[in-house]
């Protein structure tokens, strides 16, 4: 090292002080871009499971055989915050934590996020289909209330089978028998 | 977070069980100048005979499954063990390999887990002071933890 350099590392440590980060008397800061743990909205999951598809080690495990629920479950023991899931949601549904980087525990088997998406009535034939994600209300109603969930909530059968006069009328039907609040 | 002050130096024993490297280059950061553990008193030494603590990464491989138990049971008792990254503690990427016969915690009562892979430096710090604490519980002797198990070479561990 030529000597102005060295001279140089000296003014620097005078005058910037220790290298040493002044951790944990002061909270960690993360870099930008830092990917933390991967978090789960289920009101905005579709149940396209491309997550589960994508993910390399396989935290993600999606039961939807388990009764009137699509249970959705991410490991983080598993998990390698690599956000390939985050990138693979067609939704918002999974969003990362990029302000905390430190997850420590002595019982490991806490670390896990347990949710799912519950199954709701189509309102005209009554079969059971997956809680429409709020992105697709959104896109076909410009918002999110409970009126415009259930008028979503109508099943594929039923929007190819049925005119549009009966499937409006099921959901009047629905919404006064289930007493939805209205916009 | 609280900083502990331990009575005496923590001495620890980085055991690599097979993992791809990344985390030990994270423990190797957590003890340069920049995050410095040894303001703790941390010291890696070189025989598993003068460590407190033991610091494990990786998924256990069946070549390395021998060497580690046998490493982990020459530590003197008490002694805390960490385990750092995900795939020490369920395989993580390795996770069903054919040549994985861990993970760590299936084969010896693991104490502190450090999520992450790797985890920060910090993490790793966190970690080690975690294991401090349950090591200082386990010499006052009343550390429960259900977890006591008997290893394959016969002793309690
Ligand atoms: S961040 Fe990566 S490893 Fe973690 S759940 Fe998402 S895809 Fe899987
Ligand atoms: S979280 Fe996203 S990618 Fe995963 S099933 Fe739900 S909508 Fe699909
Ligand atoms: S947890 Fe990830 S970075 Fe650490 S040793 Fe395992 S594979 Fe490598």
């Amino acid at each position: 090292m030529p000597f102005g350099e060295i001279f140089g590392k000296l003014v620097d440590t005078l005058i910037g002080g220790p290298v040493v980060k002044p951790f944990p008397k002061e909270p960690v800061k993360v870099p930008p871009k830092w990917r933390g743990k991967p978090q789960y909205d289920s009101e905005d999951c579709t149940g396209c499971r491309q997550c589960e598809r994508v993910c390399p080690p396989s935290a993600i495990t999606i039961d939807d055989k388990k009764g009137d629920f699509f249970h959705y479950e991410i490991d983080y023991g598993v998990c390698i915050y690599c956000w390939y899931c985050i990138d693979a949601c067609p939704t918002t549904a999974l969003s990362g934590d990029d302000k905390s980087g430190l997850y420590v525990d002595t019982d490991r088997t806490k670390e896990k996020l347990n949710d799912g998406v519950p199954y709701v009535e189509c309102p005209v034939c009554g079969s059971k289909i997956l809680r429409p994600a709020r992105t697709l209300v959104v896109r076909q109603f410009k918002k999110y209330t409970p009126e415009t969930l259930v008028r979503a909530s109508v099943c594929p059968k039923c929007r190819r089978e049925k005119t549009p006069e009966e499937i409006e009328a099921g959901i009047e039907k629905y919404i006064e028998e289930h007493a939805v609040p209205r916009d | 977070m609280d900083i502990l002050k331990p009575e005496k130096s923590l001495w620890i024993y980085h055991l690599n069980t097979g993992s791809c490297n990344g985390c030990d280059i994270e423990i190797l950061a957590a003890l340069t100048p920049k995050y410095d553990a040894e303001r703790f008193g941390v010291k890696l030494v070189g025989s598993p005979r003068h460590a407190d603590i033991v610091v494990a990464t990786g998924p256990v491989t069946a070549v390395a499954k021998e060497s580690v138990l046998r490493v982990i049971d020459q530590v003197p008792d008490p002694k805390a063990i960490v385990v750092v990254g995900v795939c020490g503690i369920t395989g993580g990427v390795f996770r069903g390999g054919y040549s994985v016969a861990g993970p760590l915690d299936t084969l010896v009562p693991v104490d502190v887990y450090v999520f992450g892979c790797p985890p920060k430096p910090e993490g790793i710090m966190v970690g080690i002071l975690k294991a401090a604490e349950v090591l200082e519980l386990k010499r006052k002797g009343n550390y429960h933890k259900e977890v006591v198990k008997i290893s394959e070479h016969g002793e309690t561990i």
